[in-house]
């Protein structure tokens, strides 16, 4: 009984109509302090085994309800990049001492995608005003038995749009001192500059579909979803694909010597259509006490694979709902405090300047009738 | 084949009239009109 009267006092804002401004930014990085990304100072540069994760996620999104669901006006940006070990070795090794103490082979599989726009979103479901997917307000964990589903798109103006792409093997010998490249990469950029460019389009355009479904009963809730499942268009972005190959020479089949170019590739603007960085999320939410709430959630990232995070909630304050986080990849802990208006959300791995994981949301709600 | 140079690229013509591709010296990329590039050290 405890539990349901507080969720009725710190849910309030879903009764009613309320204007919601919410202001929100996520950033990770592996293998760099935030603080460094700038790549100013490579000496910090510390490589974890696999793949290497580094995101930014932010966003200024103001919502309100409309015709059964909520409407909002969002600018965001969002860059997500993927990459080997070995290429952050190679960066490293490259970029401060300039060659390695020995012998070095590096694996080369790097992932970028980022964008920047604004536009409209939309959402319905049979719980439109609260995000399913998030927990960015104050309604509890354990949500009332039944059915649950929301489904929404983005549509956003895009003024930024870059990706880039590069596979491949490189490699360092210690006795003549040098390194081998055999690499092949796909660049696009809309700031990019070539010869004989022609002009193209001044901005492009996002439409990202998301989606949650989620199944209560009195002790439990399991729950899938998906975001930002879609395409990035822009006509004719300047894109370039090209080979880089220290192997400059070989013989014919008279053995003369024939030279080939260190890079070659082809410069071209069509009209492109780039998969947006989707990730699903599988989500467990169960009660521990009478105030206390836990969750489970697996989150996979396109590229590069899953993310889990856990949750715990107590609900015990009368009309304040607490929530810590804890991202295991990130090694981040959050903490998230909401009232019936209000959510504040931190979240950070370590509290010094050298942080590699940080999270604010801020958010706020005008009740209306 | 003509050779125009400019302050950091060099344009080649075919023909004294038509532009085929440029040199960037600075990057030492020769690029034709079809985007098609490779890169060259020429030495300048």
């Amino acid at each position: 009984m405890a539990v349901s009267a507080n969720a009725q006092s710190v849910n309030a804002q879903q009764a009613g109509s309320a204007l919601r401004i919410e202001l929100h930014s996520d950033r990770h990085s592996d293998a760099l302090p935030l603080a460094q990304l700038d790549g100013s100072d490579l000496s910090t540069l510390a490589p974890r085994s696999g793949r290497n994760l580094a995101y930014l996620r932010d966003e200024v999104r103001l919502s309100a309800p409309l015709a059964g669901g909520q409407l909002a006006l969002l600018a965001r940006q969002s860059a997500t990049l993927v990459a080997s070990r070995g290429v952050v070795e190679l960066v490293a090794a490259a970029g401060t001492t300039g060659t390695p103490a020995t012998n070095a082979q590096y694996d080369i599989r790097l992932r970028y995608t980022g964008f920047s726009g604004a536009g409209l979103a939309w959402r319905t479901g049979n719980t439109p005003d609260t995000d399913l997917a998030e927990s960015s307000g104050a309604e509890p964990l354990l949500r009332a038995a039944g059915w649950h589903w929301q489904a929404g798109a983005q549509g956003l103006a895009l003024a930024r749009l870059v990706w880039r792409r590069v596979d491949g093997q490189a490699s360092f010998a210690a006795g003549p001192n040098n390194y081998s490249f055999d690499l092949a990469s796909d660049y696009a950029d809309d700031r990019q500059k070539f010869p004989f460019q022609r002009g193209f389009s001044a901005y492009g355009t996002a439409l990202l579909l998301n989606a949650q479904l989620a199944h209560c009963g009195d002790a439990a809730c399991f729950g899938v979803g998906v975001r930002d499942l879609g395409r990035l268009f822009w006509r004719g972005l300047p894109r370039q694909e090209a080979t880089l190959s220290s192997s400059t020479q070989s013989y014919d089949a008279d053995g003369f010597v024939i030279y080939k170019p260190l890079v070659q590739g082809r410069y071209m603007q069509i009209n492109v259509s780039q998969t947006a960085p989707a990730t699903v999320n599988f989500d467990a939410n169960w009660r521990v006490a009478s105030d206390w709430q836990a969750g489970l959630r697996a989150e996979w990232l396109m590229d590069f694979g899953w993310l889990p995070a856990a949750q715990l909630q107590w609900r015990g304050m009368e009309g304040i709902a607490w929530t810590a986080s804890w991202r295991v990849h990130e090694r981040r802990l959050g903490l998230q405090a909401a009232g019936e208006r209000w959510v504040v959300r931190v979240a950070t791995d370590q509290l010094s300047a050298g942080a590699h994981s940080r999270e604010l949301l801020l958010a706020w709600s005008w009740p209306f009738h | 084949m003509t050779v125009v140079k400019g302050a950091a690229t060099t344009d080649l013509l075919y023909n004294n009239m038509s532009r085929v591709g440029t040199f960037n010296s600075a990057t030492k990329l020769l690029t034709f009109t079809n985007g098609d590039f490779i890169s060259l050290d020429a030495g300048t």
